[in-house]
């Protein structure tokens, strides 16, 4: 069984896939009962594809929720992958009568609603036009044509006539642009969605949703500080079935906190996730989290790098972490040296060694990077084995700047005054017809290479 | 000979300074009366001898005419002819010259001071001539154009300093002036004299020659490894105003490779081509600076192999074509350097081992193979002020280190004060060339048909903002501008 799986994953790595070696500790069976719809088998075959350890198990678990759908693109894709991976399971072979009959049901479903809705047009009822599209809609999105799927329901929209109506629109265009990974069509989408105030009720069942959407939009473009504001305001009162075709509760309390302990300082850690009552319900299946952001505000960044680390693993088989993942961490990580250096004019590297060292790599080159790219403001004494944290002084600041922009000022206005004086003298440079560049230069010239003397 | 004399000191009447119009007047009629005297047979037998009985300071016009005489004559002694140069170069009266600029033009050229005397003599002389005409140095003649390129050509760079590090902002010849001052007008600008149409102080200037200037400047500055004063230089070449869209000339291509080059050298990074760079000649940069471009940026990647790969992968041959090959030996040489000037961002103090582990050679590509190298290589770098610190042996023995001192980016109270008032200074000083760039533009035809216009416009759009009820305001403009079909149909 060793070889096929070593073959299979050798494959995936050579497709630029992300392969995780050790066990995650999550329950598949516990993760996957969380979400509903079509992102189910997605997060199912991303694990299989990534996890050594589960890859068989979650490809199977794949395969039967792809045979309960309509989808046979997923089905082809899944089989294929399990015929790598195991070769020998019973399971990976083609179910050719069910194909074929899933294929016929499709197309015919495809056409009766086709008819169906062609039918509604004619009898001009906005409300049958509405669900006609809106089944359709479904129709195409279970079989895997998010295209058209994206296009029927973008039609509804002209139709709506309630405030839930114009909320569902959103809610299936959102879900289609998500499993398309089209981050920026998000935006619009979402925007469409908001009620200003007037129904209540409706927002406030859609807020969870809409939030999340954010969060998930602002992370698949890295911007990972108002991702991690949008996961923050998420309403935890609304029944997770609310949202679960697209995220958990979990995932909100694991993203948003992740997402704040990268980009947030202790202060408004403390203020926006720990004192966050309503984010704290979020949080509350998943303690570790919270142990991570109370360590960090605490100051011991020690115990929140382990415990995150100990996680690691589970974050890189989630469908939307699992691209940032090593960058979130090490965001935290370079936070987390910054902020035990903040209390100190000077430590000496052994002490850091012992607070962060790691086998792999000097804590010296990471502060040396660090100091490289602008993250830590500090000096490193490589004869003492000290480090210097600098205090940016902003006397000195504002001096060089006003410098600056006077020695730029005169060197705009200088050449400002040339250029007008070229202009009025006709001295451009204007077009010619002959082809190759202007003004070949003085054949007796020789341009430099002159022995270049000290000054 | 004793008329002469008379005719000759009688400008300008001492004591009586008359207002503008009567110098004016009195001085034309003066150097009418010179061009008569110097066309008389007696003239040139007399000149040794009148020349004695002028001061170049107070009768510069009349010295002036006696000198020319004495020296296309061929039989004065040069050491003489040298002093009496000299001595007319450091003190004439420049309002008196302003009215002999044809005999001005014809002292430093006919025959040439550069044929006369030794050329380091002779490029001093004719920098000190140009700057007592003018001494903010503002106005590019054809002297100037010549004389730094003799300069550089026979490597006499530093007599010639004082004129390359003025900046130019005045170009001879200008469309439709006319001059509204008398010449006499002691405000007059130097612009007002030198830089007008009748050629007299200055041969017309092409824009090949102007680019040439300045390019050959920021060469005389790469000789004396004045990177700053290069770079600028250089960057005035390749953003020289073009209405071309598509070429450039081969002299702003020469000085793009160059300028990239030197801003290596300056900044250890690979420059950004400033934002005022015309649309033609960038195009061409993109194409024909590929190397040095691809060069800059493994510079900055510090992974030597990358930066020795550049430079390798093209032929001796091409560095020989180019003719860089001196700047480019200095910029492999800089790689190592600037590696280690970085790394006083990073430590405050640092063993000379590892510098050595952690810089490469740009040459090798590898660590060099010693700390002596290293050390040598650091204290160069010192005492060429290019690195602040120090390298220290630890008297009990430890391993030798460099120790960057930590003031070195601070300016002190007095060195802000003096540079920020010598910036205030500079910037005071332009006020008078603003004035003079106004003065000059006012009489332009075409900058007044411009303003004309823009006038115009501003009225007509005043109007159809009022409301003209038939017509579509800026409907032309909207057409132009946009997708014929996309306007019509939103329209």
């Amino acid at each position: 069984m060793a070889d096929p799986l070593l073959e299979f994953f050798t494959q995936m790595d050579d497709q630029g896939g992300i392969v995780v070696k050790d066990a995650p500790k999550f329950d598949l069976d516990l993760l996957i009962q969380n979400y509903r719809g079509r992102t189910k088998f997605d997060r199912l075959l991303l694990i299989g594809r990534s996890s050594v350890k589960l890859c068989v198990e979650a490809l199977k678990v794949a395969l039967a929720e792809a045979k309960r759908g309509r989808d046979i693109q997923r089905y082809r894709e899944v089989v294929e992958y399990l015929r790598i991976a195991a070769p020998d399971d019973p399971d990976a072979v083609y179910d050719k009568k069910w194909l074929e009959k899933q294929e016929l049901a499709n197309r015919e479903e495809t056409q009766r609603l086709l008819a169906e809705l062609k039918g509604y047009k004619n009898n001009l009822i906005k409300e049958s036009i509405r669900m006609g599209n809106e089944d359709l809609a479904k129709h195409y999105e279970a079989i895997g044509d998010l295209n058209a799927a994206s296009e029927h329901y973008s039609k509804m929209r002209p139709d709506v006539s309630t405030a839930k109506h114009l909320v569902d629109v959103g809610k299936h265009l959102v879900r289609v642009a998500i499993q398309r990974r089209e981050w920026n069509m998000l935006f619009p989408h979402l925007a469409k969605m908001s009620l200003n105030g007037q129904y209540p009720e409706e927002e406030r069942s859609s807020q969870p949703f809409i939030k999340a959407a954010t969060g998930i939009a602002f992370l698949g473009q890295d911007k990972y500080h108002e991702a991690a504001l949008a996961f923050l305001e998420a309403d935890p009162t609304v029944p997770a079935k609310a949202y679960s075709d697209i995220i958990s509760r979990n995932d909100i309390a694991v993203y948003g906190g992740l997402l704040a302990l990268a980009t947030m300082d202790r202060r408004e850690l403390q203020a926006m996730v720990l004192e966050n009552q309503s984010f704290r319900m979020f949080l509350e299946p998943e303690p570790h989290i919270r142990r991570a952001v109370t360590m960090f505000v605490n100051g011991r960044y020690s115990s929140c790098i382990e415990i995150l680390e100990g996680y690691r693993s589970d974050y890189l088989l989630d469908i939307y972490l699992q691209k940032h993942v090593s960058r979130i961490y090490a965001k935290i990580r370079s936070k987390c040296i910054v902020q035990y250096l903040i209390p100190f004019s000077c430590v000496s590297l052994e002490t850091l060694e012992k607070a962060f060292g790691s086998p792999e790599s000097s804590i010296e080159d990471e502060l040396a990077v660090m100091i490289e790219e602008g993250v830590l403001e500090a000096r490193i004494d490589g004869i003492e084995r000290l480090v210097h944290t600098v205090r940016v002084d902003p006397r000195a600041q504002m001096q060089a700047s006003a410098l600056a922009s006077a020695e730029n000022y005169e060197k705009q206005a200088v050449e400002r005054l040339r250029r007008m004086a070229i202009a009025a003298a006709d001295l451009e440079l204007t077009p010619i017809k002959k082809q190759g560049l202007h003004h070949q230069l003085g054949g007796d010239l020789a341009y430099a290479d002159q022995e270049i003397v000290m000054g | 000979m004793e008329s002469t004399r008379a005719t000759l000191v009688a400008f300008p009447q001492a004591g009586i300074l008359g207002d503008n119009e009567e110098y004016h007047n009195a001085a034309q009629a003066h150097v009418k009366a010179l061009t008569k005297l110097s066309s008389d047979a007696k003239w040139a037998s007399q000149a040794s001898q009148l020349i004695e009985q002028l001061d170049p300071s107070t009768h510069s016009l009349s010295y002036l005419y006696v000198l020319q005489t004495l020296k296309s004559a061929n039989s004065y002694p040069l050491d003489d002819l040298l002093l009496k140069l000299t001595a007319f170069f450091t003190s004439f009266d420049a309002r008196q010259i302003r009215y002999g600029g044809k005999a001005f033009t014809k002292l430093l050229s006919q025959p040439r001071l550069q044929d006369v005397f030794p050329a380091s003599v002779a490029v001093e002389l004719i920098a000190t001539a140009l700057l007592q005409l003018d001494p903010t140095g503002s106005v590019l003649t054809s002297h100037h154009t010549d004389l730094v390129r003799f300069a550089y050509m026979t490597n006499s760079v530093e007599p010639v300093l004082p004129i390359i590090e003025k900046n130019i902002v005045f170009y001879p010849g200008i469309r439709g002036y006319t001059n509204t001052r008398l010449l006499s007008d002691p405000d007059l600008p130097p612009s007002g004299f030198i830089a007008v149409l009748d050629h007299d102080f200055s041969k017309p200037l092409d824009t090949e020659k102007i680019l040439e200037h300045d390019l050959l400047r920021g060469l005389c500055f790469i000789q004396r490894r004045s990177w700053q004063q290069a770079f600028d230089a250089l960057e005035r070449v390749i953003t020289f105003p073009s209405r071309e869209t598509n070429n450039a000339s081969k002299i702003m291509v020469e000085a793009y490779n160059k300028w990239i080059l030197v801003g290596l050298l300056l900044k250890g990074k690979a420059p950004v081509l400033p934002s005022i760079t015309s649309v033609g000649p960038r195009k061409i940069y993109d194409t024909t600076g590929k190397p040095y471009y691809a060069l800059a940026q493994a510079f900055e990647k510090r992974t030597a192999e990358a930066f020795k790969g550049e430079y390798e992968g093209l032929s001796q041959a091409f560095w020989d074509e180019e003719k860089n090959f001196s700047l480019l030996k200095l910029v492999i040489e800089h790689y190592q350097k600037w590696q280690i000037l970085n790394l006083r961002h990073v430590y405050s103090k640092i063993s000379l081992e590892q510098i050595r582990t952690r810089t490469r050679s740009g040459e090798t590509a590898a660590p060099l193979g010693s700390v002596q190298e290293i050390e040598a290589l650091v204290k160069g770098m010192i005492d060429e002020e290019i690195l602040q610190g120090e390298v220290v042996h630890p008297e009990n023995g430890g391993p030798a280190y460099l120790a960057f001192s930590s003031a070195a980016d601070d300016l002190t109270e007095e060195e802000f004060t003096r540079r920020m008032v010598g910036a205030g200074q500079r910037i005071k000083e332009l006020g008078p060339v603003v004035r003079a760039t106004n003065e000059r533009l006012a009489s332009n035809k075409d900058y007044l048909k411009w303003l004309a216009q823009q006038k115009r416009q501003e009225q007509q759009q005043g109007q159809s903002q009022g409301g003209g009820a038939g017509e579509v305001p800026g409907f032309g403009d909207v057409v132009e501008d946009e997708d014929l079909m996309t306007g019509i149909v939103a329209g």
